[in-house]
């Protein structure tokens, strides 16, 4: 009896240290870099931020009118659908991005990964195609555990550079339309999370958005933003 | 006792990152129904019931119908250029399988769409086609609705650009549609209109893909 009640003991001790290590793992530390372009930006407190979701997220749908992502299939992704400013402060785009989590995620090797897909629409220009994956296990580290399993919501300023691909560290523009015709580029965004509660969020994001399009004979035409 | 809780930690240890390291993503993976063109790709088609696969939308052009209806639509860029909706899409069998985004914008004298269409299961694929985002209420219009009214009917329209059957084509994909060219056909039949203002009908997307060389 003493035996078994040792091997409990031995196992939630060993348990306790493996957290540890998944908690303070080195080897899912975020790859990102510093977004590099004009800045652009955007933030939860912005008007016509929306998200969508399975509905089972602790995080509230908003508008909370908006059609959740219940069915079989999609109830593992988030609609997000943000306008963008400019460093003046003036809405000059547009953003619709789907994520998923990326099935090469874990919590030890690789970390907690997403894919997210955009449409991002400069009003009166056109719309870009962008392929971007993200590293959100400071994410996971940062705020689920503490928050979402412990119960403690936090305030402070705590930096996030989750871009990591598929472009070397850099979401990569597959394409547009309009203006950005044959467009090519890449994308890194930083987030600040100011607080982070039970069903609350506040943070602000800035986008580094390089792109060069080409004419269809192949010659760079022209840098944009 | 002592080589029975060494014994304890380590495999509480071992167990809990032999866990962690477990790939525990698996999203619901849906089966594609697709047929093959006869000269090589194929084809698969996707449509979105209207009103229940809406989602939002968003953007500054004339929307026509607004969703949700309590909902203001912008943010207003100054000219009207930019209308963004969202939607579930089904596969031909009328199962839900992934999420539509559609981005309309004006340039200049063109005007053109986007879509973005996320398979959690399968990937994405990036399309760019011919755009008429007043074509439904023009079509309604001529049919003899009126706003505000019920109505019902059965009209039918493509989206397709000038002189082609077609709407526009497959520029970029990832996972199982990276590496993928083709085109598709975008097309609307409308069954009615609710006194509420919302309509009633399908859209379609006819797709036909094929390999890159």
């Amino acid at each position: 009896m003493r035996g078994l009640f040792a091997l409990v003991a031995g196992s939630l001790v060993g348990a306790a240290l493996a957290s540890a290590v998944l908690f303070y793992n080195p080897m899912s530390q975020f790859i990102g870099k510093v977004p590099a372009g004009e800045p652009l930006f955007y933030d939860s407190g912005m008007p016509y931020l929306a998200v969508s979701h399975s509905g089972k997220l602790p995080v509230p749908l908003r508008p909370k009118e908006i059609e959740p992502l219940w069915e079989n299939a999609i109830n593992g992704a988030v609609l997000t659908v943000f306008p963008i400013n400019n460093a003046a402060g003036e809405p000059v785009a547009l953003a619709s991005r789907v994520s998923v989590l990326s099935e090469e995620s874990d919590l030890l090797l690789r970390g907690v990964k997403t894919h997210n897909d955009w449409l991002l629409s400069f009003a009166g220009r056109g719309t870009l195609f962008i392929d971007d994956r993200e590293d959100l296990s400071e994410l996971v580290r940062y705020g689920v555990v503490p928050v979402w399993l412990l119960r403690q919501p936090w305030a402070g300023s705590r930096e996030l550079l989750a871009t990591t691909g598929p472009d070397a560290g850099s979401a990569k523009v597959l394409g547009g339309t309009g203006d950005y015709k044959n467009a090519q580029g890449r994308l890194r965004q930083r987030h600040v999370i100011d607080q982070f509660g039970l069903g609350l969020i506040e943070w602000s994001s800035e986008i580094g958005l390089e792109v060069t399009t080409k004419s269809d004979t192949g010659e760079q035409v022209a840098a944009q933003r | 006792m002592k080589s029975a809780f060494i014994v304890g930690l380590l495999l509480g240890f071992a167990g809990l990152l032999g866990a962690a390291a477990y790939p525990w993503v698996d999203h619901p993976r849906i089966s594609s129904r697709t047929g093959v063109v006869a000269n090589g790709g194929r084809t698969e088609s996707f449509v979105i019931r209207l009103p229940a696969d809406r989602i939002l939308v968003r953007g500054d052009l004339p929307a026509g119908f607004r969703y949700p209806q309590q909902v203001q639509i912008g943010p207003d860029f100054g000219s009207p250029s930019l209308l963004a909706e969202h939607f579930k899409f089904r596969d031909s069998a009328g199962e839900v399988v992934g999420i539509a985004s559609r981005h309309v914008v004006r340039a200049g004298s063109s005007t053109e769409t986007a879509w973005c269409l996320v398979f959690p299961g399968r990937g994405a694929a990036w399309l760019v086609g011919a755009a008429d985002p007043t074509a439904p209420q023009r079509a309604l219009a001529n049919a003899g609705y009126t706003p505000g009214e019920a109505f019902s009917g059965d009209l039918r329209l493509t989206i397709a650009e000038t002189d082609a059957d077609r709407s526009g084509v497959l520029v970029a994909g990832r996972q199982e549609f990276e590496n993928l060219g083709g085109d598709y056909l975008e097309s609307w039949q409308i069954s009615g209109v609710t006194a509420a203002g919302d309509m009633l009908g399908t859209i379609r997307l006819d797709t036909v893909t094929r390999q890159r060389r």
